[in-house]
């Protein structure tokens, strides 16, 4: 077809950059690349570890399944330096995704259908109610999106927020992936993009510099 | 009645996921929605479920749980007068 469908707003992506990124992978945290914590606790003691050295009071915290607090807690880090005031929330997108959507909740709700379902576990059988726990913490109201995908790849996390930015007024995009398989075997990444000429480039090589999952 | 209290809040714990917090840190005249523990509509669920199993109690009108679910305490006074 000729008649391409255009994006109805265009931006260069030129003045984008990766503000800041955070890395949860199986006990070791990672900020901007570089290690700020490390545990052997499983993610059960290590969410609360990191909750009380990251995190300010916050009850919803306790009652999240783990893949939401994985999510939740790399968020808290992301943006733990990062001044929210005078930016408008409804220009901040969220795209995240993973390859197990909420499969660990999923078996949890599962049990608890053997004798009386819980409303309280199945609320998180949607892997998107971790971008809702973000942005309900933050008070983000931009567009957000959650996909499911084979692996966690930096150049498919490049387009899907290069094509938010090019299709939205978005000012800032939380990117990247959460993961929860169990209490020994997770990784989240998340990264602030936004424009910021101090901070590396937005670009496939950083994403991947910055990142230890593999 | 502070054995029905205690033992009511360790079971909003455990029912809730609040694993964070112990029964001393649930006062059980402070409201349990919106303020206080910050409960939502699910916990709400989850409460009318624990009164069901937990204590024979099952709540025909909906309506009744704004008054006992105010509190631990309207929630324990309810489970008093109407425990089967």
């Amino acid at each position: 077809m000729e008649d391409a469908i255009q994006p109805y707003y265009s931006r260069k992506m030129d003045n984008w950059s990766i503000i800041n990124s955070v890395e949860i992978n199986n006990g070791k945290v990672f900020a901007n690349g570089r290690l700020v914590h490390d545990t052997e606790n499983d993610f059960t003691l290590a969410s609360k570890e990191l909750y009380k050295k990251y995190s300010k009071a916050y009850i919803k915290f306790f009652k999240m399944d783990a893949l939401s607090k994985l999510g939740f807690l790399t968020a808290e880090i992301l943006l733990k330096d990062f001044n929210l005031e005078n930016i408008d929330m409804n220009e901040i997108a969220l795209v995240v995704g993973n390859s197990n959507a909420t499969k660990d909740t999923d078996l949890k709700y599962l049990q608890t259908m053997r004798e009386q379902p819980s409303p309280a576990v199945f609320v998180y059988t949607l892997p998107n109610i971790l971008v809702g726990e973000i942005c309900i913490r933050h008070g983000f109201k931009g567009q957000n999106v959650f996909y499911i995908s084979g692996k966690f790849d930096e150049e498919e996390l490049y387009e899907n927020i290069e094509l938010l930015i090019n299709n939205s007024t978005t000012d800032y995009v939380i990117g990247g992936w959460v993961d929860f398989i169990n209490p020994n075997d997770y990784k989240s990444i998340l990264y602030l993009i936004g424009k910021d000429s101090k901070s590396s480039k937005f670009a496939i090589n950083n994403l991947k510099r910055l990142n230890n999952i593999k | 009645m502070d054995s029905l209290i205690r033992q009511l809040k360790e079971q909003i714990i455990d029912h809730l996921n609040l694993e964070g917090l112990s029964p001393d840190d649930i006062n059980e005249k402070e409201p349990l929605f919106g303020e206080g523990l910050g409960l939502d509509s699910i916990d709400a669920l989850e409460l009318t479920l624990l009164l069901e199993r937990g204590y024979g109690i099952k709540l025909e009108n909906p309506q009744e749980g704004k008054k006992i679910f105010q509190s631990v305490e309207t929630m324990a006074e309810y489970i008093q007068h109407n425990k089967k």
